[in-house]
């Protein structure tokens, strides 16, 4: 006690970050047992590019979730399709093939068209036939979508860590965040494009 | 290389025959030269030429010996595979360790060992993350090494320093104890505001209460770096809002604290921030108007007051 009594500060200065690491710790993980877990399932695209030429692009309307394909089909532009339980923790790949109607044809001989005149093909998907999709970011449960670049990574692991750390997209509400799984989060177009949520 | 006897020889001769001159000058006898070498102080240390010419050559080979292996590692970096990398940082750092801890014993090292244990911690931290990066380069998170890492490093200086007892130790030690503190509520979605203003707060506490044991030396380097993140931590927190004037508040704190603690780091950091904020403040809401370029005069004339100010105070205190 004498000793404590001797050297205040240094007792103070060691408890200050001693009770914000306690606090933050529980902060992050008291959420996980007094908040549901999300009730509905995600849908998301990766490798998703819009702007660029001969590509696919996504719509959902009146809660149908539908592929086009705009332009030819060189063999590249094509989105994986991912479905996300969240309660489960299961992640299942949604097959998107290209139709009869656009088959894979070498570049050279591509026909030169106006941006304007480029056809659309549409691509079904038979896997979301009857499922409903609600497009907007928060979920009737309250979860709302966050994807990862609007994290800002601190100033320490700017230096230390690399920015990978904060491209992970999660949905969360009330401090209790689930991370939606990415698993192209290596290759070029590597974040996450939220399509909707599974809704009955 | 020695030096030939006969040069020794002459030299000693010619000094005699110095001496003997002197003595005839100023009319010195010799029971007066021998009492005044009874009562002469000891000289601290006999430096020779030779020695000085000695540690002056071993200090720039060392000066060579490190910037050669800097730019070794500069030079030939992208060619190199990962055990080379890891072997040319590490490998370093866990030689330079324990070498600076082999000169502590030693009163002809003194000097040598703080920057030799300073570049060893450099060198071997720079070696554990260069080998994490090599080992797992596609990691999709670095921050749980980077902690382990600290968590080692602190453990090891923490032990160090109980056994040595060296300021450079401490130093080492709280480096790595904030450095894993920090990333682990970095991991934990701390706002890193919040974490500046805790860590610097934490910081000015523990600064203050080195102030009065034997590492007080160590308390003007925690007030500066404390101050720097207190100050830091608020303006983030608080820019563009309404409560961002709580930053003046904060180095009005700061001068005053550093007053009465007699800390010129503090007193000049805060000082500074005043000056930066003042700066920011005038560049964001009046660069366009004719008031800024006045404002910028009027800061002028509020300083030189202040400085004038704190020359009195000075004077009195010292009165």
């Amino acid at each position: 006690m004498p000793f404590i009594r001797m050297h205040m500060s240094l007792v103070a200065g060691a408890a200050l970050p001693a009770l914000l690491v306690a606090y933050s710790v529980c902060a992050a993980w008291l959420p996980r047992y007094l908040v549901d877990p999300p009730a509905y399932d995600a849908l998301y695209l990766t490798q998703y590019n819009e702007s660029s030429p001969n590509s696919a692009r996504f719509q959902v309307m009146d809660g149908r979730f539908s592929l086009h394909f705009s332009g030819e089909n060189f063999g590249y532009g094509w989105p994986r399709l991912y479905r996300f339980s969240p309660a489960a923790g299961t992640l299942s790949e949604i097959p998107v093939t290209a139709p009869a109607s656009l088959p894979v044809m070498p570049p050279y001989n591509r026909p030169v068209l106006p941006a304007s005149e480029e056809k659309t093909t549409s691509v079904p998907i038979p896997e979301l036939d009857g499922v409903r999709v609600d497009p907007s970011r928060v979920a009737p449960d309250g979860y709302v979508f966050t994807p990862g670049y609007e994290k800002r990574p601190s100033l320490l692991s700017r230096w230390l860590v690399s920015q990978r750390a904060y491209d992970l997209a999660v949905v969360e509400k009330y401090g209790y965040a689930v991370a939606l799984p990415n698993p192209d989060r290596e290759g070029a177009n590597q974040s996450l494009r939220f399509a909707g949520w599974i809704v009955p | 290389m020695t030096v030939p006897s006969d040069i020794l020889e002459q030299d000693k001769r010619r000094a005699i025959a110095s001496m003997i001159e002197q003595m005839y000058v100023h009319d010195i006898t010799l029971p007066e030269l021998e009492e005044a070498l009874k009562h002469a102080p000891q000289p601290a240390a006999v430096t020779d030429s030779h020695a000085a010419a000695s540690t002056l050559i071993m200090r720039l080979a060392g000066i060579f010996m490190v910037t050669g292996i800097a730019t070794y590692i500069t030079l030939f970096w992208p060619d190199m595979n990962s055990m080379w990398r890891v072997l040319v940082t590490l490998g370093t750092g866990l030689l330079l360790h324990p070498l600076a801890l082999k000169t502590l014993g030693h009163d002809r090292f003194v000097q040598a060992s703080t920057p030799l244990l300073l570049a060893g911690m450099g060198m071997e931290m720079l070696g554990f993350f260069v080998m994490m990066k090599e080992i797992f380069p596609l990691a999709p998170d670095l921050r749980y090494g980077v902690m382990g890492i600290m968590a080692v490093l602190a453990v090891q200086e923490g032990i160090l320093f109980l056994r040595h007892r060296l300021p450079v130790l401490l130093v080492a030690a709280l480096f790595c104890c904030y450095g894993f503190v920090a990333v682990l509520l970095d991991v934990l979605g701390t706002n890193e505001d919040i974490v500046m203003i805790v860590l610097g707060m934490s910081l000015l506490l523990v600064a203050h209460g080195l102030a009065i044991t034997r590492y007080a030396v160590l308390s003007e380097i925690g007030y500066g770096c404390g101050a720097c993140a207190l100050n830091s931590g608020l303006f983030g927190l608080t820019q563009g809002g309404p409560y961002e004037a709580v930053l003046l508040l904060s180095a009005g704190g700061g001068m005053v604290l550093g007053m009465r603690l007699r800390s010129t780091v503090l007193l000049m950091v805060s000082i500074l921030t005043l000056l930066a904020y003042s700066s920011y403040f005038t560049a964001t809401y009046f660069i366009h108007t004719v008031g800024w370029p006045f404002a910028l005069v009027l800061l002028g004339v509020i300083y030189a007051g202040a400085a004038y100010y704190a020359l009195q105070l000075r004077k009195r205190l010292k009165a």
